[in-house]
């Protein structure tokens, strides 16, 4: 029996690391819970209670359908931006110029003031949440992609000239490659982001998606279901900036000693 | 046959000494080559020599003065010319193959042609066995035997080398250098290599220019008459020997030896 235990917690060690940071906090918090009556927190069973009735209802996975494609869509339009206007910057010195400043200017602002900006410009609608992710994702793929095609190796790129390279394949074969590095990490941050960003907008704009369930709940004062919530939303993200790490070691393995 | 007419080339403020001043790097040089012909480039740190070789390729043009090949002022890189660097300059994203047979890929050559044409390059520095490998996962003198792979990949009427082997151990040098000579003794390309190596500009060459320091300008060309095909043997030939010296006293003379050279940098 202790055995046995033994060997599972050495497994959840090896494996699963995040439950062993997560239990000891989980059983003081359910202790706490349970102990100190009229707590406006729930505690972590109650959570789960209402993940399982949110999963059980249908409501969630409805929900999460419309908040994936405002997502995705963001998301990948912001990533197709990003990598033009940087490269843009990165090649470009009249580009460079002018946008920098811009790039600068929104890497620092507090974007999430500027959505109701977005919601006049483009209505109640799915156009303003997806113009929410862009926003929010938008700025560092193309700072990153910008400082990756600028800082080119000039040594590589005098060698393409050498041989007569048109812009077109030194850009496809000797500088993105070597920004790659940077644009894949600026889009691993861009995911976390558009998730921010979603989640946001969908608040902001309507009843509709997950943002929009986290208000409804909210509003009723349903805690439990908005950690519920917020706890699927944090999963599908780590899984998503998992998906570009392995995307990462995958395309960057020329980079390994 | 190459003529580089009265060559003179400044650059504004970007002196390696970082010190905001024009850097003139050239001044009035002129050298003609013939077919064939080795002719190795060798001064002091900052004499202009790296700047002459990217002059010659094209690669930037000079202020006053002009390159000649066979008729045609060289205004651009062009077919007939390839480069070998100093760092190699291999993409370090792709294999061995892809890296060689880049500049056909440039060229579009079709794929199935370029790798055939890549792989007997390859082969003709004896690394067809690592193909697939990653610049990474080679030696210094294995990269720039990839560097010169490539350059040949795309059978160039002249080879220009940027001290191909000055970023090699003494050792590694020496059995490149042998290397590039049976390799020339082919098909006697003409070729132009930098260097600030004496026993190397000997060895390599039928003729070495002498530059003086900052601006360059041609001080002397060296006919070297050792007979060819040159093996190892000829390093311990007397003649060797004396010539070396010759080069020597020379740079001494232009105030060379005694100077705490600058790095060179790619402004030089």
């Amino acid at each position: 029996m202790m055995r046995g235990a033994a060997r599972a917690v050495r497994w959840l060690y090896d494996h699963a690391p995040w439950v062993l940071s997560l239990a000891p906090a989980a059983v003081a918090w359910e202790a706490v819970g349970r102990l100190v009556p009229g707590l406006p927190i729930p505690p972590p069973s109650a959570v789960l209670a209402a993940l399982w009735t949110l999963l059980q209802s249908g409501l969630l996975a409805e929900h999460a359908g419309r908040t994936s494609l405002h997502l995705a869509v963001g998301f990948f339009l912001a990533v197709a931006a990003g990598l033009l206007v940087g490269t843009l910057m990165g090649r470009s010195g009249p580009a460079e110029y002018l946008l920098d400043l811009y790039l600068n200017l929104f890497l620092a602002a507090p974007l999430a003031a500027l959505v109701p900006l977005l919601i006049l410009l483009f209505g109640l609608s799915a156009t303003s949440i997806v113009a929410t992710v862009f926003l929010f994702s938008f700025f560092v793929v193309a700072v990153n992609t910008y400082t990756g095609v600028r800082e080119a190796d000039q040594r590589l790129v005098e060698m393409a000239r050498s041989f007569g390279a048109s812009e077109g394949l030194l850009l496809r074969r000797v500088i993105l490659p070597g920004a790659l590095p940077l644009i894949l990490a600026g889009i691993r941050q861009a995911v976390g982001r558009a998730f921010n960003g979603v989640i946001l907008g969908e608040m902001l704009v309507s009843l509709v998606g997950i943002g929009g369930l986290v208000m409804q709940f909210g509003g009723q004062f349903r805690i439990d279901a908005v950690l519920a919530i917020v706890a699927v939303i944090v999963a599908a993200s780590a899984l998503a900036i998992g998906a570009v790490q392995r995307l990462e070691r995958r395309l960057l393995r020329w980079l390994e000693p | 046959m190459i003529s580089v007419l009265g060559i003179t080339k400044t650059f504004a403020g970007g002196g390696a000494g970082g010190d905001g001043r024009p850097l003139s790097a050239l001044e009035g040089v002129s050298i003609t080559i013939q077919d064939h012909e080795f002719v190795s480039v060798i001064g002091p740190s900052g004499c202009g020599k790296t700047t002459l070789l990217r002059i010659l390729g094209g690669l930037i043009p000079p202020d006053t003065g002009q390159v000649v090949i066979d008729g045609v002022v060289v205004d651009a890189p062009g077919p007939d010319r390839a480069m070998v660097f100093q760092d190699f300059a291999l993409l370090p994203w792709v294999d061995l193959l892809t890296n060689v047979a880049f500049p056909l890929e440039i060229r579009k050559v079709p794929k199935a042609q370029r790798e055939a044409r890549a792989r007997a390059a390859l082969r003709l520095v004896d690394l067809e066995g690592f193909a697939h490998y990653y610049p990474r996962q080679l030696s210094g003198g294995m990269q720039q035997r990839v560097g010169l792979a490539r350059a040949l990949a795309v059978d160039p009427k002249i080879l220009l080398m940027d001290e191909p082997f000055g970023a090699l151990d003494a050792q590694t040098r020496q059995v490149l250098q042998e290397e590039l000579m049976a390799l020339w003794q082919r098909d006697r390309k003409t070729v132009i290599f930098v260097t600030h190596a004496m026993d190397e500009a000997v060895y390599l060459s039928d003729r070495v220019v002498i530059m003086t320091p900052r601006p360059g300008r041609v001080a002397e060309v060296l006919e070297i008459p050792l007979q060819r095909p040159r093996g190892p043997e000829v390093r311990g030939d007397p003649e060797f020997a004396r010539l070396t010296a010759r080069i020597w006293e020379r740079l001494k003379a232009l105030g060379a030896a005694q100077r705490p050279a600058p790095p060179e940098g790619g402004a030089a």
